[in-house]
């Protein structure tokens, strides 16, 4: 490790690509969960390099990260031609210890349950400490980091870089956490997680079947939808807020892209929604408003031309 | 008439048609129009440029549609498809014949904007203009389309990475919770399998489900619909642009492309980046998967701790609502419960919780049943989080007193109206004040002051109350006694007490207005209005010459009730019951008691003619004015001519045309006949309806308009103004709501809203029944266009030239010949020539369409005045799900009657002739009985006349007259047989003015001269004398539709006048019916 100090800071090299932090700058978590990881970082490192770490995470210096039971492995982009490789070690909780966490919270479901959806309930922390383990590190000792920067510190802006993009990820899933200790949705879920790429039970029951000779149902009895006219298309909208899925899912983890993700689909859902109610409603639909391509209706009368007929059987 | 088909083929929907030339035989399909291979074009296949044509007058393009033939697996008989509107001819046994077979069909592949474009307007009966019929499986294309749309007014989409081979693509999809899903399944059952009959040539029958084929529609569209929105015209650049930072960037931008392309060509990175998305949806995901749902049951306390409230966690299954088992049952079980079911019914707690924080704070042996909660939080669970959660999707199940927010005891003012007995009801008007007195009543019941001061003093917001839970608001109990302590009567307008009554006006000094109780002469109105006092019946006036059936009676009572309060009346009873007469007893009353401002009445020209007859006979000394015809007067001349009349009568094209005219005379009333003309308020005729002063108003209709919501307002408006709101609120209070079906109980507070200005009464009613004879007959009378008057003269001249030559069985001959054939020009223009002759005037053809194709039914219209009668009064009869046998005495004019009801019901009505056979013939009745086949029946006088039971039918029209009441009477006893349980509207047609009147007139006269003849047919009048023989068969020039153009510059001149007028009448009204913007200013008008 060279001693040598660097005088003029050097600019480090643009990352295109990077993972960028989403809470922009200036920004703090969100939730105390995540808030108390920056505490931690605000404590253990000096000012300037804190800083230089946050806007490295800004602007997408961390190429890449994963994450395991016990470990967090990244690569910085910093000024030299190669990426820095980094790593974070967090203690893992023994088996024994491991067991009687999930067992504590399979008693009380709403615990597992709102781990689900993203929360972490205080009590998570005591059941942790409890079984003698440790869930959020508290001092420097708990983050072991390894950096191959010439920086002679282990908290290094490159470590703070990766600390702040963990912190957000955690403040978003603070299962992130325990997975970090040892306990991930797989071990929460019993061991098992089902694949939701197979074909849905529901889906399943709805069986393939040659069309039917027989005329009314083929064609469709004439009255059919006179005698119902109004079939159920589910309740009317009843919240002003148009995103409500998309905010109740966050954003997606460790984003790359230029754009604020959460930005651009509030965005989308709110020009979108009024165009479902105008469709439910029935509407007219101005196809026109679509842009410079959509049919007006003058430059697409029927012409023979464009209606050749084509018989090659395909 | 083409009946439009859409099926899905391979991720896209294919627009493909039957063609049916009515009357025309069946074309057997050879092997030499076969196509391709071995595969027949199917006969009915309309061929491209028809299928092009009608999708272009549907969805006003074609795009850049590639026709294309592809092969449908149809259900065949007799070596011909079973056509779909024939369906009724292969029920029962006769459905063993029939097998799937392969036809080559043309297909036009849509392409989004198309498809869009064509699905928008697939959602009503569907039978449109033109002769173009939409297919069930179009409809129900329609109905997911809606679907789609409702999803993505939810917001229940969200965006997804998948590789389609080796192409990574973005897309919108549907996020279905179970709910959702559920709904797809019973709109997809809807969908018949002609949706799916399409398939490539070589391929067997196609094999789909149609949960699956409607999931993936569903999910194209909603793609099609986000991306719609999405797109901008920078973020389309970005998209193609292909030069991005990262795989996310990539994906973010082609979700607001055109294409669904993502173009990054680092694969790992996007197979890394579809498992973080995948991970990210994990708990919608769960959701649309699960077959059941979170629901939380609030249970009341019991007996023993009256303050201790539990909210119980369950799972309900979306397949059977009413199985439900405890959530804890889910993960206490044993392994053999799968982990997906523990994942997500964690996960709706979870997420139940983040909506409502009291979920998580239960320990112990409660955790996993429920949570416990006082009052104060079971009250704000009912309030704020029962609804909240609702719309998140979970269940909620709150106690059945709580259930139907308008029924809830809750603390109500009784609107207590007193007014003095005297005055009568010439002198008070809605304007009037009455003095009212509030009382404070819960539940229904009144409560005394002690009472109310001790539940504000107890706080509790949720409280015990002889023995049932009710909701206070601190706020309103404090209202309540403040109105209490004060105990002032008010005045208030007799209008204000109609619109608390119909429940458009509910809030009084922050309170609901739960009742309205009247004495003296306002219980006079609002009484009456509400149903609970009847109308006083009154004594038909002494000019009116005829008999008031008491039902009659009862409907002329309740128009002069409701035009001595000026507010408007809408009869809308079943055609036949005499609407008419109703109203001339009325304007006959209005006469006797001093009414000298005459009155205007406009309905559609074909019955113009009807009414001047009508007056003549019920009210001769009405004097009757017809504005109508090229030389009617127009300004002063006009003004001072109806003010000399009682009655005006002229037509809806008349109305904004001379609008100018009209509104310079100070109508004593308005009275539109066949009122579904102004349904449209944005017709120059609506607007120039609703824009005419007067005094009273009145709307005649025959057809159910309280089922469309959107026909209501116009007519509404017409009659009371601001009665339901501006246009625009009305949509958003009532129309919108209502049509997409999420508010039930919309329909209801709208009928109640309307309910006291519409009287319609049903043949079926029990009491109208009782004062109906068995057979009503009635004579319509029509006139005849320019078109069938000038065939008529020529006709006649031809006779009179060639009459003084003739002799003996020469001049019998000619008699009879000119008689069928000046009967057939009375029938259709067709019916006489087989050819359009050249009229005077170039006649309006309705559509624009080319008159290139007469099998099909096009270019009939508007050329009969008969014909087009025919058309409005079936419209009335299917629309109220009757029947009808229409009979004629020319083989020719029934082809063109199934032509011209084919082209405009969108159904084929039977037609029974003379080379029908027995079976068909057969078949054909016992469909008509059963009601599986139209509603419609035409049957030749010779064919039909005789033998067969009929009894569906409740109408019989005689299209044509067989001079002979017998042979008439025997036809319409078909509908007489055994079996008819209800009563039968004869209408004899007759074109007014022709030697049809004539005749008639002498038959009922039963002239000596017809009592001794008609026993022999028609060949009396061969023993007429010559001038006898003209005096009968001469044309009145009165007898001649006026047909009038519509010339947009001339009416424009109207229309800025009239904008005016509605908005001095809207201001006008305010007092009485309010809530209409002053401010606004006149109306836009219409380029």
């Amino acid at each position: 490790m060279s001693k040598k100090k660097q005088h003029a800071p050097r600019v480090p090299l643009t990352v295109t690509g990077g993972i960028r932090a989403q809470a922009g700058r200036g920004h703090r978590a969100r939730h105390w969960w995540g808030q108390r990881w920056i505490a931690l970082l605000e404590q253990i490192m000096p000012g300037p390099r804190l800083g230089r770490g946050r806007s490295y995470a800004a602007s997408g210096q961390v190429a890449a990260l994963q994450w395991g039971a016990g470990v967090v492995q990244a690569q910085v982009q910093g000024a030299s031609q190669l990426p820095y490789q980094i790593e974070i070690r967090f203690r893992t909780l023994e088996p024994a210890a491991r067991q009687q966490v999930l067992d504590k919270l399979h008693q009380r479901p709403i615990l597992a349950a709102r781990l689900l959806v993203h929360e972490l309930p205080p009590e998570v922390e005591s059941l942790v400490c409890e079984a003698g383990g440790q869930l959020f590190p508290e001092r420097a000792e708990d983050l072991q980091t390894d950096c191959s920067c010439p920086d002679w510190s282990s908290f290094c802006k490159h470590a703070a870089a990766v600390n702040f993009l963990l912190a957000e990820a955690i403040d978003r899933d603070p299962l992130l956490l325990l997975a970090l200790r040892g306990i991930g949705r797989e071990e929460l879920m019993g061991g098992h997680l089902p694949s939701l790429s197979a074909a849905s039970p529901v889906v399943a029951a709805a069986a393939p079947a040659v069309i039917t000779a027989d005329p009314s149902a083929f064609w469709g009895a004439l009255t059919a939808v006179a005698q119902d006219p109004d079939p159920d298309y589910g309740p009317a909208p009843s919240c002003a807020e148009t995103a409500l899925l998309v905010r109740r899912l966050g954003p997606l983890p460790f984003w790359r892209g230029e754009e604020r993700f959460l930005d651009v689909l509030q965005a989308i859902y709110a020009r979108a929604t009024p165009r479902g109610w105008a469709v439910w409603s029935g509407e007219p639909l101005d196809l026109r408003r679509a842009g410079e391509e959509a049919p007006a209706a003058a430059g697409f009368q029927l012409r023979h031309r464009r209606l050749n007929m084509d018989l090659t059987m395909r | 008439m083409i009946v439009l088909h859409a099926s899905w083929l391979e991720g896209a929907l294919h627009l493909w048609a039957e063609r049916r030339s009515a009357g025309a035989p069946a074309r057997v399909p050879s092997m030499r129009a076969a196509g391709h291979g071995a595969y027949a074009l199917s006969p009915d296949d309309p061929g491209v440029e028809m299928l092009g044509a009608a999708l272009n007058r549907l969805a006003g393009t074609t795009g850049h549609a590639q026709a294309v033939a592809r092969i449908a697996w149809l259900p065949s008989h007799a070596g011909r498809p079973v056509h779909s509107r024939e369906v009724w001819r292969y029920s029962g046994e006769a459905a063993e014949g029939v097998t799937l077979a392969p036809w080559q069909v043309t297909t036009l592949p849509l392409s989004w904007q198309v498809q869009f474009a064509l699905l928008g307007v697939c959602h009503d009966e569907g039978r449109l203009a033109g002769g173009v019929v939409l297919g069930q499986d179009l409809l129900a294309w329609g109905e997911l389309f809606r679907y789609a749309g409702a999803l993505v007014a939810r917001a229940a989409f969200l965006p997804a990475l998948a590789v389609q081979g080796a192409r990574w693509e973005s897309c919108w999809q549907p996020a279905f919770d179970g709910g959702d899903r559920r709904r797809l399944y019973l709109l997809a059952a809807r969908q018949p399998a002609a949706a799916r009959c399409l398939a490539r040539a070589g391929q067997p029958a196609p094999v789909l489900s149609a949960a699956a084929v409607a999931e993936a529609f569903v999910a194209a569209t909603v793609d099609r619909l986000v991306r719609f929105a999405a797109v901008t015209t920078l973020s389309r650049a970005h998209a193609c642009k292909g030069r991005y930072s990262s795989a996310h960037d990539a994906w973010l931008a082609a979700l607001r492309g055109d294409d669904r392309l993502v173009r990054w060509d680092k694969v790992e990175e996007l197979q890394a980046l579809a498992e973080e998305i995948e991970g990210w949806r994990r708990p919608v995901d769960l959701a649309s998967r699960s077959a059941g749902r979170l629901l939380l049951r609030l249970e009341e306390p019991t007996q023993d701790d009256p303050t201790s409230w539990f909210l119980r966690y369950l799972v309900q299954s979306f397949e059977q609502p009413h199985v439900v088992q405890p959530l804890a049952a889910v993960w206490q079980a044993d392994a053999s419960v799968a982990a997906e079911r523990v994942e997500f019914a964690l996960t709706s707690l979870g997420q139940a919780a983040l909506l409502y924080p009291l979920l998580g704070r239960s320990k112990g042996a409660q955790a996993t049943t429920g949570c416990g909660m006082t009052t104060g939080e079971a009250h704000q669970f009912l309030t704020v989080f029962a609804p909240l959660l609702a719309a998140a999707g979970f269940g909620v199940e709150t106690p059945a007193w709580w259930q139907g927010a308008s029924n809830r005891p809750r603390i109500e003012l009784i609107a207590r109206a007193t007014s003095s007995d005297t005055a009568s009801a010439g002198s008070c008007s809605l304007a009037s004040l009455v003095a009212v007195d509030w009382q404070i009543a819960l539940g229904g019941e009144a409560v005394t002051l002690a009472e109310l001061e001790e539940l504000s003093r107890s706080g509790e917001k949720l409280v015990a109350f002889h023995g049932r839970w009710i909701e206070f608001d601190g706020k309103q109990v404090d209202e309540a006694l403040r109105l209490w302590r004060r105990r002032k009567s008010e005045a208030r307008s007799a209008g204000d007490m109609v619109r608390m009554m119909i429940g458009l006006d509910q809030e009084a000094h922050g309170l609901r207005v739960g009742g309205v109780q009247v004495q003296g002469w306002v219980e006079g109105l609002i009484g009456r209005l509400r149903g609970d006092a009847t109308i006083t019946e009154l004594e038909p006036p002494q000019g009116f010459r005829g008999e008031l059936r008491p039902y009659q009676r009862y409907g002329f009572s309740w128009l002069a009730f409701l035009r001595s309060w000026k507010l408007g009346a809408c009869l809308a009873d079943d055609m036949g019951l005499g609407k008419t007469i109703q109203t001339l007893a009325l304007l006959a009353r209005d006469q006797e008691h001093g009414e000298k401002r005459p009155v205007l009445l406009i309905c559609p020209s074909s019955v113009i003619g009807n009414w001047m007859r009508e007056a003549q006979r019920f009210t001769p000394d009405l004097k009757v004015l017809r504005h109508h015809g090229p030389e009617r007067m127009l300004g002063e001349l006009f003004r001072e001519e109806a003010g000399r009349h009682a009655l005006v009568v002229t037509n809806y094209a008349l109305l904004p045309r001379d609008y100018a005219t009209l509104r310079k005379v100070a109508w004593a009333g308005v009275i539109l006949d066949e009122a579904q003309n102004i349904k449209n308020p944005d017709t120059r005729q609506s607007q120039a309806a609703r824009a005419l002063a007067a005094d009273y108003r009145m709307a005649l209709t025959g057809t159910p308009v309280e089922n469309h919501v959107g026909d209501l307002w116009s007519i509404m408006d017409f009659l009371n103004p601001g009665l339901l709101g501006t246009r625009a609120a009305f949509r958003d209070k009532f129309q919108r709501p209502i049509q997409s079906g999420v508010d039930p109980a919309g329909r209801e507070r709208l009928r109640r809203a309307t309910r006291p200005f519409v009287l319609r009464r049903l043949k079926t009613d029990r009491s109208v029944i009782a004062d109906l004879p068995e057979k009503l007959e009635d004579r319509v009378y029509c006139p005849l266009t320019r078109e069938q008057a000038a065939l008529y003269a020529a006709v006649l001249h031809e006779l009179e030239t060639s009459l003084g030559h003739a002799e003996g069985i020469a001049r019998r001959g000619l008699v009879l010949a000119t008689l069928t054939r000046l009967k057939q020009i009375c029938n259709h223009p067709e019916n006489y020539a087989g050819e359009p002759v050249e009229s005077p005037r170039p006649r309006a053809t309705r559509t624009g369409a080319p008159a290139a194709n007469r099998s099909d039914g096009s270019g009939l219209g508007k050329r009969s005045g008969k014909l087009d009668r025919l058309g409005e009064m079936l419209e009335e009869v299917v629309a109220s799900n009757e029947s009808a046998l229409v009979f004629t005495q020319f083989t020719r004019m029934g082809t063109l009657l199934q032509q011209h009801l084919a082209q405009l019901f969108g159904f084929e009505p039977l037609f029974l002739h003379g080379g029908v056979s027995l079976r068909e013939r057969d078949q054909m009745v016992a469909a008509f009985q059963a009601g599986e086949g139209p509603p419609v029946f035409i049957l030749s006088l010779r064919a039909g006349g005789t033998g067969l039971n009929l009894a569906r039918a409740n109408h019989v029209f005689h299209f044509d007259r067989w001079w002979n009441p017998a042979v008439e009477n025997q036809a319409t006893d078909r509908a007489f047989r055994i079996g008819q349980t209800r009563n039968v509207m004869v209408h004899k047609f007759i074109c007014a003015g022709t030697l049809e009147d004539r005749i008639d007139a002498m038959i009922q006269a039963k002239s000596a001269l017809a009592e001794e003849v008609i026993g022999r047919g028609e060949s009396w009048l061969t023993e007429l004398s010559d001038v006898e023989l003209t005096e009968a068969l001469a044309l009145e020039p009165r007898a001649v539709l006026d047909e009038v153009e519509d010339d947009p510059a001339e009416a424009g001149v109207a229309v800025d006048r009239m904008a005016m007028d509605l908005h001095v009448r809207a201001v006008k009204n305010a007092p009485f019916f309010g809530a209409r913007p002053a401010a606004k200013g006149p109306v836009r008008r219409r380029k």
